[in-house]
């Protein structure tokens, strides 16, 4: 019997011009509207380069300062020669990262605490180039001795598109349980659930006969939008099956959650507030609304947000390839679906004890 | 005629209020009991508890000469409910509503089909089957209510006041219905305002109020409890002698 009450379910489901506009088309619209939102804050991260104001004491060789200018241009540092001045007001006036002066056997750096990533990439440059003079004066071999300026592993390799497109439709997802609303509604409406009563349908056979259309049609809605998002905006999205996999999961586990709560309250309106609360909250230190790379949010609540894992994830796979945090967004949302589902049919029962 | 459903000492309170108090019901394996009451008087919890949608607080419910809460997985089946409220999905067509509830009773495959369609002649929506549920009128759709409850063929059939805002055709098919579903086998227990139906197809009726049984018998001898004379009185005036007046629900 759970087969007709999954189809039915299911039919009901997708016949929804609800679901349907709020699974596949409204991610996109917001996919547009975010990524073009956010586009210059992501683009001056991508662009950005090293830029500092530099002073020659005397007794630096000129040798030294042409080695500088030279290294610092290859490896995108862009430094401009201050002869004079008070440089905390350079650095603020300019908006540098920092400003360094060079003695003959050393250096200063000053650096702006606004710019601690670029900051720090000076200081490395820096390091690194007198750490190679060094090796020069020893009288090794110049050509042989290279330089690198590696930029911190958190600066993102995902344009502003490409993160949005992938976040909203996962947050859309994570609200699995609004597609839920035709069925749950008409139930309660209309006294269907008076039918189920009077059947020998048991609880988990019903929790089954609603979690599975709800996966299945926000699973349908989600991986029609990925795929539009891909033809019409662009985005470019990692594995397909293993994303499909995580996204189809997430929207498990949003429905699970939904499900468990509405056999608690029996109510739809507080099943939807209380849903959706949670998901902008995991939303919203998971990286749903603002970029996770750039959140100030501490590391430990992003973690605690099952979607943080899930955006993780779908991004770097898009990005990168590979992601460390696969598996983390499929036991974190597999456990929830789990938990959340045994207490649904637990409370289901009870529920029907107390009447019955 | 052997006793299909028995209710002993059936009492529902909820907090101090006492709903049902010790009702006793009898009912008769082919019979068409009829249940009269004003609003309020306890018809639809006794329904609910027969059902086992409501638990009883007290007194329990022999259904086929077995204890109704106890072995409820067997008997359940056994039982066809029809409840008042429209219970049908309208984003669903007449044969998915349809399948979907006879389908509850673990009826499935071709069979689970032939039912479907059986009982959608059988109210007169075959022709109908593929349109939404949404798109029919009032009188098809306490027909398609009808339909979603027959498919797994139970002995006793329970209508709670199927033809509340549908037409005279509409009423007198689902009257003469109830009547086949009689004749071919099946015990009914009918409640309704409209005191014409329940006269015109019940062979015994009881009265409720304040969640006791006031009164039971045929149609005739309920009238000759108020008046030696029954043909200068209607079945609403022995309804009203009996309850009285007063209006229930203000």
């Amino acid at each position: 019997m759970i087969r007709y009450l999954i189809k039915n379910n299911l039919k009901l489901m997708v016949r929804s011009k609800l679901n349907i506009l709020l699974y596949v088309f409204f991610p996109l619209i917001l996919i547009a509207i975010l990524s073009s939102a956010f586009h210059d804050l992501m683009k001056q991260y991508e662009d950005a380069t090293v830029c500092a104001g530099y002073r020659m004491e005397e007794g630096v060789s000129a040798e030294l300062a042409d080695a500088l200018s030279e290294v610092a241009e290859e490896n995108g540092i862009a430094l401009v020669e201050y002869p004079d001045g008070d440089p905390e007001e350079i650095i603020r006036e300019r908006a540098y990262c920092g400003f360094v002066i060079f003695e003959e056997d050393s250096y200063t750096l000053y650096q702006n605490s606004d710019e601690n990533e670029m900051g720090k990439v000076l200081e490395y440059f820096l390091h690194a180039f007198y750490a190679n003079a060094a090796v020069t004066r020893m009288g090794a071999d110049t050509d042989t001795i290279t330089l690198h300026i590696e930029h911190p592993e958190y600066k993102p390799a995902i344009d502003s598109t490409d993160y949005y497109g992938i976040v909203e439709i996962i947050y859309f997802a994570c609200n699995s349980i609004i597609c839920g609303t035709a069925v749950f509604m008409n139930e309660k409406k209309y006294g269907i659930r008076k039918r189920y009563q009077v059947s020998n349908v048991a609880e988990w056979k019903l929790y089954f006969g609603k979690f599975i259309p709800i996966l299945l049609a926000v699973g349908i809605g989600s991986v029609l939008s990925a795929v539009l998002s891909v033809i019409l905006l662009d985005v470019h999205w990692g594995d397909p099956l293993l994303s499909s996999g995580i996204l189809l999961i997430c929207a498990g586990a949003g429905a699970a959650f939904g499900i468990m709560i509405y056999s608690f309250f029996g109510n739809m309106v507080a099943t939807v507030i209380l849903t959706f609360g949670m998901s902008w909250v995991a939303g919203y230190f998971g990286g749903c609304f603002e970029t996770y790379m750039y959140a100030s949010h501490p590391m430990a609540v992003k973690l605690a947000s099952p979607v943080y894992h899930v955006n993780r994830a779908l991004t770097e796979l898009s990005c990168m390839g590979h992601s460390d945090y696969t598996v983390s967004a499929i036991l974190y949302n597999g456990g929830i679906i789990l938990l959340c589902s045994v207490l649904a049919v637990f409370a289901g029962v009870l529920r029907k004890r107390g009447k019955a | 005629m052997d006793t299909i459903l028995k209710t002993n000492e059936l009492t529902k309170r909820y907090d101090n209020r006492v709903v049902v108090d010790h009702l006793k019901l009898d009912i008769k394996e082919g019979e068409i009991f009829g249940l009269l009451g004003p609003n309020g008087a306890g018809k639809s919890t006794t329904m609910n508890m027969i059902t086992g949608i409501v638990k009883p607080t007290q007194g329990n419910v022999d259904f086929l000469g077995k204890d109704f809460q106890s072995n409820r997985k067997a008997l359940i089946s056994k039982l066809g409910y029809i409840p008042q409220d429209l219970a049908i999905h309208g984003n669903l067509k007449a044969w998915e509503n349809v399948e979907l509830f006879t389908s509850l009773y673990g009826i499935k495959g071709k069979q689970l089909k032939e039912r479907t369609d059986e009982a959608l002649e059988y109210v007169g929506l075959l022709e109908r089957r593929g349109d939404f549920a949404k798109t029919f009128s009032g009188g098809m759709k306490r027909r398609l209510n009808i339909a979603c409850a027959i498919g797994h063929h139970p002995k006793l059939l329970i209508f709670d006041e199927p033809t509340v805002g549908i037409d005279p055709q509409s009423r007198n098919f689902i009257l003469e219905k109830i009547k086949e579903s009689n004749q071919n086998g099946a015990t009914v227990i009918y409640t309704s305002h409209y005191m014409e139906e329940v006269e015109a197809i019940c062979s015994r009726i009881a009265i409720m109020d304040n969640g006791k049984v006031i009164a039971t018998g045929s149609s005739e001898e309920l009238k000759k409890m108020v008046k030696d004379d029954t043909s200068s009185i209607t079945l609403e005036e022995v309804f009203l002698t009996m309850t009285g007046k007063k209006l229930r629900d203000y």
